[in-house]
């Protein structure tokens, strides 16, 4: 009884922000395939790519349009009167986004989960899961940018940094994490390039999802499992949204949760035909699910369709989604597959 | 109604409306009726889930696994996984986690002579969580037997903690009630916070550590119920057997010394016993409130205090209790699983607080 009522306050908090952010630091090497593959090898999208080995050089801000009122991920609005100078960044997605419209140069301190690009891994750390605010203040930051607001956070540092905070939390579909970088892309004085890179993934996805749709087979039914107590993601989750746009069934889809636990026979009797393992980290493997009882009568079991796939590119929503559309589609897709 | 009340002799059996003239009735038909709940129980957590299996189905599966019986032609392995590999074995460890838990929380109450007390009081809980917590950050993966490392850990961190907490308060060959209370309560709040801590900063396990720390029967497996019987039977075949000894024992420790119980001893053998046994409960299920502190007080106030009865009669109740609460579980926003110590709690406490209004509490405890 204790244990539940010391933590039920710490366990609400560290879900939102487990499943929102999908994992630390760490990168798991879970694929073979390079981030720029292209699924058909059509051509159209191949130019898109976000790697983290790349330079993102950045460019100068347009001066010019500030004053401006941005609304943030959460729907606050927030007036920026200049173009930010020393942005502290305390999410891995928001970093790479940053980074990929050309504001690195304006990014000064990152989150100790913001691994990518490269050039992001030089900057000065904050936890990014117990923010302090007295260390958020000591890097005199003139915009924060945050993925969740524990504990009135985003008050707290308005109050003692008197500079806009932009809170960013993870969106219900890919849609919205076009608006996010449009809307970073405003509060950072990059408006014409974020237009320019959600345009280039709008155009990278939907290509992704026409090779999808082309393909003779069937859209496939898929199990995403987050953890090996059944967690997975559904409707109002952007992995949803991913799933959908591939042409895939999500099995999760009937609970209307965005980040429900499963029944372990509801997985089996849904008998799903391809099985996606972002928990890979946590010691799951092809073996090991093969090897759960009452598993064998699963499809994705039987045919071997089980593929692990690094949390760090499936669940920022950031420029990396394009990576994960592709290397997803190529699981759902064995033909897509190069 | 008031007037007959008043006027039958103050006994438990009151409660129950049973005839008092004859005298108190024997165990058998409240044995009967807690059997009966919990074959019921079990029936219906075998023939219900998320999946709607048909019962005829159900029952071929079962029986092909009788020896020289093969009559599960027509089913599907998805079915037949699912009523013996998914369905069967998270029956049996609900019911064995429930029983545990409740025969060892009448156990604590009655040998702390508090009602507070729970089979978590000195520590099993919290200790099982960090020890469960210490894998899941130190990101090993050994499985033994089949069995993941996790259970073995939690169970090592359980032990560990009732140790350190017996350890603490054993003073010059005795062991004060209060001082062991209060020494479980402080290890209880050390282990939290480092458990805490370990989660807070292990963003990765967030989820794993969260889903140990809530508790719930979704991956239960034979492997998970063949581990935790033989801590189990122990505890199922002994304490039950103290049921007058415990009786003495609710008495003050000068008055049981009297009567000739060696206090220190025995009181030790059974928590050892129950330590045990909810330890292992514990390491499979996560630490499920509730059920431990609330059955045996469920049918205390049913059927009076009398250990003799009330251990048999927790155990089958908290087994048929837990059972059913694991059925409302999955079934209540399926194909989701909602943590079952939720269940527990939301079903249980107006249930109990029922029962709480209803009893005279001069002749409870």
């Amino acid at each position: 009884m204790t244990i539940r009522t010391v933590f039920a306050p710490l366990i609400l908090l560290l879900a939102a922000f487990a499943f929102a952010c999908g994992g630390d630091g760490e990168s798991i090497e879970t694929t073979n395939n390079p981030a720029t593959a292209t699924p058909s090898g059509d051509g159209t999208n191949a130019e898109f790519a976000f790697d983290c080995a790349s330079d993102y050089p950045g460019t100068a801000p347009d001066g010019a349009a500030f004053p401006v009122d941005v609304t943030d991920g959460s729907g606050r609005t927030v007036t920026v009167e200049a173009p930010p100078q020393s942005i502290a960044s305390l999410s891995a997605a928001h970093t790479e986004a940053l980074f990929a419209i050309g504001a690195g140069d304006q990014v000064a301190a990152v989150d100790n989960t913001s691994d990518c690009p490269q050039a992001a891994q030089d900057l000065q750390q904050v936890d990014a899961f117990n923010v302090s605010v007295e260390s958020v203040t000591a890097l005199e930051p003139d915009m924060v940018v945050l993925f969740f607001d524990p504990g009135d956070l985003v008050t707290s540092l308005e109050q003692q940094l008197g500079v806009p905070v932009l809170l960013y939390p993870s969106p219900p579909d890919i849609d919205g994490i076009y608006r996010q970088i449009e809307s970073l892309g405003q509060a950072t004085g990059h408006t014409a390039e974020a237009q320019q890179l959600t345009t280039g993934m709008r155009s990278a996805i939907a290509a992704v999802a026409s090779a999808a749709a082309a393909e003779p087979a069937a859209g496939p039914t898929v199990y995403h499992e987050l953890d090996n107590t059944y967690f997975s993601i559904g409707p109002g989750s952007f992995l949803h949204d991913m799933y959908e746009k591939l042409g895939a069934t999500n099995i999760a889809e009937d609970t209307g949760q965005a980040f429900p636990q499963l029944s372990a026979e509801a997985i089996i009797a849904a008998n799903p035909d391809v099985i996606i393992l972002a928990d890979e980290g946590l010691g799951e493997t092809a073996e090991s699910v093969a090897a759960r009882a009452g598993w064998d009568a699963i499809a994705a079991v039987q045919d071997s369709r089980i593929y692990g796939i690094d949390p760090d590119i499936v669940s920022r929503p950031g420029p990396r989604i394009v990576e994960a559309m592709r290397l997803l589609a190529g699981y759902l897709y064995p033909e897509l597959q190069q | 109604m008031k007037t007959l009340e008043r006027l039958r002799p103050s006994r438990a059996a009151d409660v129950r409306g049973l005839p008092v003239s004859w005298g108190r009735p024997g165990p058998w038909p409240a044995l009967s009726v807690g059997l009966l709940a919990l074959l019921g129980a079990a029936a219906l957590g075998l023939t219900l889930g998320p999946t709607s299996v048909p019962l005829e189905a159900t029952v071929r599966v079962l029986v092909s696994h009788l020896p020289g019986i093969d009559v599960d032609q027509g089913v599907s392995v998805a079915q037949r996984n699912i009523i013996w590999d998914i369905r069967l074995p998270r029956v049996l460890l609900a019911g064995i986690a429930g029983a545990t838990l409740a025969l060892t929380g009448a156990t604590y109450q009655g040998v702390f002579r508090n009602p507070l007390a729970d089979p978590y009081l000195i520590g099993v809980a919290t200790g099982a969580a960090l020890g469960a917590t210490i894998v899941v950050v130190s990101d090993v993966s050994v499985s033994w037997h089949g069995l993941s490392l996790l259970p073995l850990a939690a169970f090592a961190g359980a032990l560990a903690s009732v140790i350190l907490v017996y350890g603490i308060a054993r003073v010059g060959g005795r062991t004060p009630a209060t001082t062991l209370i209060l020494a479980g309560v402080a290890v209880a709040s050390l282990s939290t916070a480092v458990t805490s801590y370990l989660m807070i900063k292990d963003t990765t396990n967030a989820g794993a550590i969260l889903s140990v720390t809530l508790g719930g029967f979704n991956t239960a497996s034979w492997a998970k119920v063949a581990w935790v019987v033989p801590y189990v039977i122990p505890a199922a075949i002994i304490i039950p057997m103290y049921g007058r000894v415990l009786n003495v024992l609710s008495l003050e420790e000068e008055q049981a010394r009297f009567l000739g119980v060696d206090v220190e001893r025995t009181r030790l053998m059974l928590l050892a016993v129950a330590s045990l046994a909810a330890a292992a409960a514990v390491s499979v299920s996560g630490t499920i409130g509730f059920v431990g502190l609330i059955v045996p007080h469920a049918v205390r106030l049913a059927l009076g205090p009398d250990n003799r009865r009330l251990l048999p009669l927790s155990m089958l109740s908290g087994a048929a209790f837990l059972i059913s609460a694991d059925l409302v579980a999955r079934m209540a926003d399926r194909p989701a699983e909602v943590p079952v110590g939720i269940i527990t709690a939301i079903c249980g406490v107006p249930f109990f607080l029922y029962l709480l209004r209803r009893a005279k509490l001069g002749a409870y405890f």
